[in-house]
C-alpha cells in the first residue's frame, strides 16, 4: 500500500467514525422520537449531492468534570454549504445524538464560522436547531457562544435571509437565535420552544402545563407568532423552505431577474369574490390568487393573527409581498398582533427590495379593553412606521372598506404609497356611515318624531355622499378608480415603471420604531 | 411563592429570591387547560341568528350561528363533528370578547 492510499484510508476511517455522530444507539433513539439524524436532514433539504461539510474533525475543549476524557463527534453540530433550487446556501444542523446537541464553545465556533461564510459570500443561512441547550460543563464559555451567534444574527439581519428550522427542543437562551432570524419553521410534535420549561414554571409559580401546550409547534404558529411556517412532517417542512427560497433574493443587493410570467387560473374570477354588501365576509386570499402568476400564493404566518394576510406571490414573474386585510377573520380589523405581523413583513420586504402590494378592506381597529391594555397604540404604530419607512415600490388597492385610522395605516398616499387604486365599491371615509351619521346628525335624530327613521335616512344620506371612492379621488388621494378586472394590469404596470424608484431620506443613524 | 408585607419570596433552583411584583403580574390570568367544548366569542359583537339548538348534531364546518362584529356578518361554524350540549346565548345578545356561547361535545371524546 502506498503512503497516499494509507493516508486516504486513514481519512476514510476517521470520517466514518465522525459521521456516526452519537453512534447507532443514539441515532436509533433520534429516529424513535420521529426525528431524522442531522446529516440526513441536510441531504433531504439540499439538492442531491450538493452538500460540502466543514469542521468535521473539530474537538471540544472542555477540561472540567471529566469532559477531557470524552470525544464528541463534530462537537454536536454539522456545518457546510450546498445548493437549494440550484442556488447556494450555508447551513448548520445541530446533532442531537451527540451530547444532546448541547452547545459548547467549539460547537458555537462552528456555527459562527458558517454564519461568517454566509455573510462574506452573501448567501442565505439556514440553521437547523435540535439541542438540549447550553453545555453545562462548559459554563460561561457556552453562554459566550450563544452571544456570538446572537450578535451575528443581528448583523446579518437585512443583509442575507436567515432561516431557522426548529426540529427538536430549542429552549432557554437558545430560542433567541431563531427569534432574531427572519423565518422560523416548526414541525408538529417535534418542535419545542420556550425560555423556561414546565418544571421551572411549576416550581416557581405553581402553574402546571405540559411541554406541548407551553411551547409546541401549534402554540408558536397560532398563539405566540414566533413561528412563520407550520408543517406536519420534516419532509413537508423542507418543501416549504425550498418554496420560500424561490421567492426571496439571496441578499439585499440582489435584484432577481423576473421569471416567465403566467396568467392567474381562470377559476379565480376577481369580480365575483368580493360581495357587494359591505357586511358580507369573503376570503381575501382568493383575491390575491386571482392576481398572481399561476394563482400561486405563498402565505406566511397563516394561523397567527389571521385577520391580516401576508405572503409572497408573483406578478408577471416578479416577486411581490402581499399585505391584505382578511374580512373572513375578526372582520379584518387591525389589532396588536396583526399590526405587529404586517409591520415586520413590510420591513423584510423593504430590506430585500421586494415591492409591496396592499389590499385594503377593513372596518378599523378592534375595540376592547384587552386591546387597549395590551398596547394597541404602541403595536399599531409599528404598522405606520413600517409603511412610512419602506422605500420599495408600494401599491395599494382599496377593495371595499377603508375607514378612519385604518385608512391611513394601510399604506395610504399620506404614508407615501406610490400608487393607490380603488375599486368602484370602495368606501373611503373618516368612519362607517352608522357612526358618522349618529355624530353629525345627533341633534336632528334626537329631535325627530321618529328617531329611528331619521337615523336610517341620515345614514343613507351619508352613505350616498361619502361611502364611495370619489371624494378621495377628487382630492388626489387615490390615483385611479379601476374596474376590479383590471387590477392585475394596473399592478403590473406600476411595478414596471417603478423599477428604478429612488427616494431621498433624511440622514440618520437609524430611526426609533415603536418596538 | 409566599408573600410577606408586599415582599414576595420566590424559590427557584434551590435559592430564595425576595422581590416585589408589578400590578400587571398580580392581575395576570393564570393558564388553565382549555375546555375544547367551549365555543367562545373571539371579538365583541351581536348574535344575529342561531342555526342550531341543544341536542343537535353537527359536522365540522356546519353553520352554527350568524354573529355580527365590526359591521360584518360572520358565519360561525362547528370546529369539529359533535353534539350541541348547551347554548348560553340567544338571538340579539350583545357579547364581549371571550364570552361562552356554546358547549359543543366532540364525537371523538
Amino acid at each position: 500500500m502506498s503512503l497516499l492510499s494509507r493516508k486516504i484510508s486513514e481519512l476514510q476511517e476517521r470520517t466514518a467514525i465522525a459521521v456516526q455522530g452519537g453512534g447507532e444507539k443514539a441515532i436509533a433513539k433520534q429516529i424513535a422520537m420521529g426525528k431524522l439524524p442531522a446529516r440526513e436532514r441536510i441531504s433531504k433539504l439540499l439538492d442531491p449531492d450538493s452538500f460540502y461539510e466543514y469542521d468535521l474533525f473539530i474537538e471540544h475543549d472542555a477540561r472540567e468534570f471529566g469532559m477531557e476524557k470524552k470525544t464528541l463527534a463534530g462537537d454536536g453540530v454539522v456545518i457546510g454549504t450546498g445548493m437549494i433550487n440550484g442556488k447556494p446556501v450555508a447551513i448548520y444542523a445541530q446533532d442531537f445524538t451527540v451530547a444532546g446537541g448541547s452547545l459548547g464553545s467549539m460547537h458555537a465556533r462552528k456555527i459562527t464560522k458558517i454564519m461568517d461564510y454566509a455573510m462574506r459570500m452573501r448567501i442565505p443561512l439556514i440553521g437547523i436547531n435540535d439541542s438540549g441547550g447550553a453545555r453545562i460543563q462548559e459554563g460561561v464559555n457556552s453562554l459566550a457562544g450563544y452571544g456570538e451567534i446572537f450578535f451575528r444574527n443581528t448583523m446579518a439581519s437585512g443583509v442575507i435571509p436567515q432561516i431557522s428550522v426548529i426540529l427538536g427542543p430549542c429552549a432557554g437562551g437558545a430560542v433567541y437565535s431563531p427569534a432574531l432570524t427572519d423565518y422560523v419553521f416548526v414541525v408538529d410534535k417535534i418542535s419545542k420552544m420556550f425560555i423556561t420549561g414546565p418544571e421551572v414554571i411549576k416550581s416557581v409559580l405553581g402553574e402546571e402545563i405540559d411541554m406541548e401546550s407551553l411551547g409546541g409547534a401549534r402554540v408558536h404558529s397560532e398563539i405566540t407568532g414566533n413561528a412563520h411556517f407550520f408543517s406536519e412532517s420534516e419532509e413537508e417542512c423542507f418543501a416549504q423552505i425550498k418554496d420560500l427560497l424561490s421567492y426571496i433574493p439571496a441578499h439585499n443587493s440582489e435584484k432577481p431577474a423576473p421569471i416567465k410570467s403566467r396568467e392567474p387560473l381562470k377559476k379565480f374570477r376577481i369580480g365575483e369574490i368580493v360581495p357587494e354588501e359591505p357586511t358580507k365576509p369573503y376570503d381575501v386570499r382568493d383575491v390575491i390568487r386571482s392576481l398572481t402568476d399561476g394563482s400561486e400564493f405563498f402565505e406566511i404566518q397563516e394561523k397567527w393573527a389571521s385577520n391580516i394576510v401576508i405572503g409572497y406571490g408573483r406578478i408577471e414573474g416578479r416577486t411581490v409581498g402581499f399585505v391584505a386585510n382578511q374580512p373572513l377573520v375578526l372582520a379584518g380589523v387591525l389589532d396588536c398582533d396583526s399590526s405587529d405581523k404586517a409591520a415586520r413583513f413590510i420591513r423584510y420586504c423593504d430590506a430585500f427590495e421586494i415591492p409591496i402590494v396592499t389590499l385594503e378592506d377593513m372596518p378599523g381597529y378592534l375595540p376592547g379593553v384587552d386591546q387597549e391594555h395590551a398596547g394597541v397604540i404602541r403595536h399599531g404604530a409599528k404598522l405606520l412606521y413600517a409603511y412610512s419607512e419602506a422605500s420599495v415600490p408600494k401599491i395599494t388597492i382599496i377593495l371595499r372598506k377603508a375607514y378612519g385610522g385604518g385608512y391611513i395605516a394601510m399604506n395610504s398616499r399620506h404614508l407615501r404609497a406610490d400608487f393607490v387604486f380603488a375599486w368602484p365599491m370602495a368606501e373611503i371615509a373618516v368612519m362607517g356611515p352608522e357612526g358618522a351619521a349618529n355624530i353629525i346628525f345627533r341633534k336632528e335624530i334626537m329631535e325627530a318624531e321618529d328617531p329611528d327613521a331619521m337615523r336610517r335616512q341620515k345614514v343613507q344620506e351619508y352613505k350616498d355622499k361619502f361611502a364611495n371612492p370619489y371624494v378621495a379621488a377628487s382630492k388626489g388621494y387615490i390615483d385611479s378608480v379601476i374596474d376590479p378586472g383590471d387590477t392585475r394590469k394596473y399592478i403590473a404596470h406600476a411595478l414596471k415603471i417603478s423599477g428604478d424608484k429612488t427616494l431621498k431620506r433624511p440622514n440618520k443613524k437609524h430611526g426609533i420604531p415603536p418596538f | 411563592m409566599e408573600e410577606k408585607m408586599g415582599i414576595l419570596q420566590i424559590h427557584a433552583e434551590g435559592r430564595k429570591y425576595e422581590t416585589v411584583l408589578t400590578q400587571k403580574f398580580l392581575e395576570r390570568k393564570v393558564w388553565k387547560e382549555p375546555d375544547r367544548s367551549e365555543q367562545r366569542s373571539v371579538i365583541p359583537g351581536t348574535v344575529l341568528e342561531m342555526y342550531v339548538k341543544e341536542g343537535d348534531t353537527v359536522k365540522k364546518g356546519d353553520r352554527v350561528m350568524l354573529y355580527e362584529a365590526m359591521k360584518m356578518h360572520n358565519v360561525i361554524t362547528a370546529p369539529f363533528d359533535g353534539t350541541v350540549r348547551k347554548i348560553h346565548v340567544k338571538e340579539g345578545d350583545v357579547l364581549p370578547k371571550d364570552a361562552l356561547m356554546i358547549n359543543l361535545d366532540s364525537d371523538k371524546e
